[in-house]
């Protein structure tokens, strides 16, 4: 119980030091979009109600336009929360060694475990959450006006954009997919998590530079000792789940899910109450666990790592 | 378990350089030891081994736990500043008050906010808008709101004025202190620290060159301004330091009974700043 409520207190302290990153960078991009969604919008309908221009307010059209828009949405909102949250694990355990806040911190009843676990559950649960809830918000308020402009020139679109599953289903998948990228993104985030512990300059460079030279020497040594074995199965777990897996729908790289519902015909609702959500299917597999394990290693091993540095 | 921190061949070197060459000590609840050593004496390295900062070899028990495997423990009980400005520059002051109030069982809010009214500090202003010395002053309101059994102060007063080192002292002795806490200071300012002092701990180039009682120390040492007739006598008695003062030689004996040193001069407390330079030259 004690450990919850501490955990709750380093939850806030995370919040309060990373507002700008957590906060303020996803308010941010919703006001750019919004911004120019809703200038474009009323630009758009102004001229094209006036002037009588024959267009296609048909349901299909509408749906497509609207998954359009919600992909460029995801794509933005998804690379943006991978950019600062890399920034945000990087800076983890460096950032209090080098302004030696640690000595603080340290001054008080918090395990070493404890902080290193705060750190990943801001990392994996609530940088996707923040970014994931940014991204609903604004996609409605941009259908929200789409809606307005048109209504305004008597045309209601609130059904088109509104009542079928391409908004919602996509949504649903969002939200769904996001215990997975939780579980994917780990061993990622634990690497950058562990270098972040031990060093405490050019992080960044550590991360990258540590599994390129391991990779290297394997495949020198592959060529020298005359092994002849494949370094791709290497390659993928080092880079493509060791140092990109934060990126998210990473995973797609690997495992060829149907599209989501970009399939699905309008109109069909597609998510609440099933859980075979093609990422769901993940899951089963071996990878994502094998990552989990090795993420919760790392992560114990950058505790110990803060444990013994205490400067 | 009687001591509060007891160390037998406390050691640690960083590569070649020895830091801390195998100490013992016992330091009793119910005091306030004063470690006073010169830079790079060994002194932080010894605390920074105390709050588990550090690995080092020898043993070493503080209320009862091993500071290397049950620092999580000791942390419920004990407390300290091992440097100061060391706050983190995005920290609100009742940010501050509210996590340090969510963390720490001992931590008693009326009493920071006391002590915080005694400052210039608003509950919304961060650190990095403050002065040095309005830190350390957010720092030590926090330090002393929680009743810990234990309190570690590494030059606690760097950075701040006069008058607020003085209110910290009287603070920290009348307010702070009692029977059952035990707390030990590092500052460069004995000076200042000397009067509520109970215990002295020097250490040199990585040993304990004294460890003894205010009142032992009072016993043990006098200072003789020495009368130019009596200087050669004086000598005889093997003062552990000399100085000249307004031509007079004043002498620092150890152990030498008052009556023998009545005859020579006028006797007085030698201050503990004197009494630190005596010994540091003697260890030379």
């Amino acid at each position: 119980m004690k450990q919850l409520t501490t955990l709750k207190w380093l939850l806030k302290r995370e919040i309060w030091e990373n507002k700008a990153l957590l906060i303020w960078s996803n308010l941010a991009l919703a006001g750019v979009i919004l911004l120019v969604t809703i200038l474009g919008v009323f630009r758009w309908s102004s001229i094209v109600f006036a002037n009588n221009v024959p267009v296609n307010l048909q349901v299909e059209t509408v749906s497509a336009g609207v998954a359009v828009y919600f992909n460029t949405g995801f794509t933005i909102f998804a690379l943006m929360m991978a950019l600062t949250m890399y920034s945000y694990v990087s800076g983890s355990l460096s950032q209090e060694r080098k302004d030696r806040s640690i000595l603080f911190w340290k001054s008080l009843p918090i395990s070493d475990e404890l902080t290193v676990l705060s750190k990943a559950i801001v990392a994996l649960i609530l940088f996707p959450l923040m970014a994931s809830v940014t991204l609903i918000l604004t996609m409605l308020i941009s259908m929200f006006a789409v809606y307005i402009a048109c209504a305004i020139h008597g045309v209601s679109l609130f059904a088109a954009l509104f009542g079928n599953g391409v908004l919602w289903g996509r949504i649903g998948t969002m939200c769904l997919s996001l215990p997975v990228y939780v579980a994917w993104a780990l061993p990622t985030v634990s690497w950058i998590i562990l270098v972040s512990s031990r060093f405490i300059r050019r992080v960044s460079l550590w991360v990258a530079l540590i599994p390129i030279a391991i990779y290297f020497i394997f495949a020198i040594f592959n060529e020298i000792s005359g092994l002849k074995m494949g370094t791709s199965g290497l390659a993928y777990v080092l880079f493509t789940r060791g140092l990109f897996s934060i990126v998210p729908n990473n995973w797609m790289s690997n495992f060829h899910i149907s599209p989501a519902l970009d399939a699905v015909p309008n109109g069909a609702v597609h998510f609440g109450g099933s859980t075979d959500l093609p990422a769901w299917s993940l899951f089963a597999s071996a990878d994502i666990w094998l990552g989990v394990i090795a993420g919760v290693a790392m992560l114990y091993a950058a505790a110990r790592v803060r444990r013994s540095h205490g400067e | 378990m009687n001591a509060v921190v007891s160390a037998k061949q406390l050691r640690k070197t960083y590569g070649k350089e020895v830091a801390v060459d195998g100490i013992s000590f016992d330091i009793p609840a119910g005091r306030i030891v004063g470690l006073i050593g010169p830079n790079g004496s060994g002194k932080t390295t010894t605390l920074k081994a105390i709050l588990g900062l550090t690995s080092y070899e020898g043993q070493l028990n503080v209320l009862g736990l091993n500071p290397k495997t049950q620092r999580d423990a000791l942390m419920e009980e004990i407390c300290f500043i091992a440097d100061v400005a060391i706050l983190p520059a995005w920290l609100k002051v009742k940010d501050a008050v509210d996590f340090v109030e969510g963390v720490h069982a001992r931590f008693n809010r009326q009493k920071a906010e006391r002590y915080l009214a005694k400052t210039k500090l608003t509950p919304d202003m961060k650190v990095k808008a403050m002065s040095k010395g309005m830190v350390v002053q957010l720092h030590l309101a926090l330090v002393m709101a929680i009743d810990a059994k234990l309190l570690v102060l590494d030059e606690p007063t760097l950075g701040l004025d006069i008058l607020y080192r003085k209110q910290f002292y009287q603070d920290l002795l009348e307010d702070y202190f009692d029977q059952n806490k035990t707390i030990i200071i590092t500052t460069h300012q004995v000076e200042e620290v000397e009067h509520i002092l109970t215990d002295l701990l020097f250490i040199q180039n990585g040993k304990i060159t004294l460890s003894a009682s205010m009142d032992d120390v009072e016993e043990r040492f006098i200072e003789v301004a020495v009368n130019p007739m009596h200087v050669e006598q004086a000598q005889a008695l093997h003062p552990i330091d000399q100085r000249t003062m307004f031509g007079k030689t004043v002498m620092l004996f150890d152990g030498v009974k008052p009556e023998l040193l009545q005859a020579l001069g006028d006797l007085r407390r030698p201050s503990v700043a004197d009494l630190f330079v005596a010994t540091m030259k003697g260890e030379k």
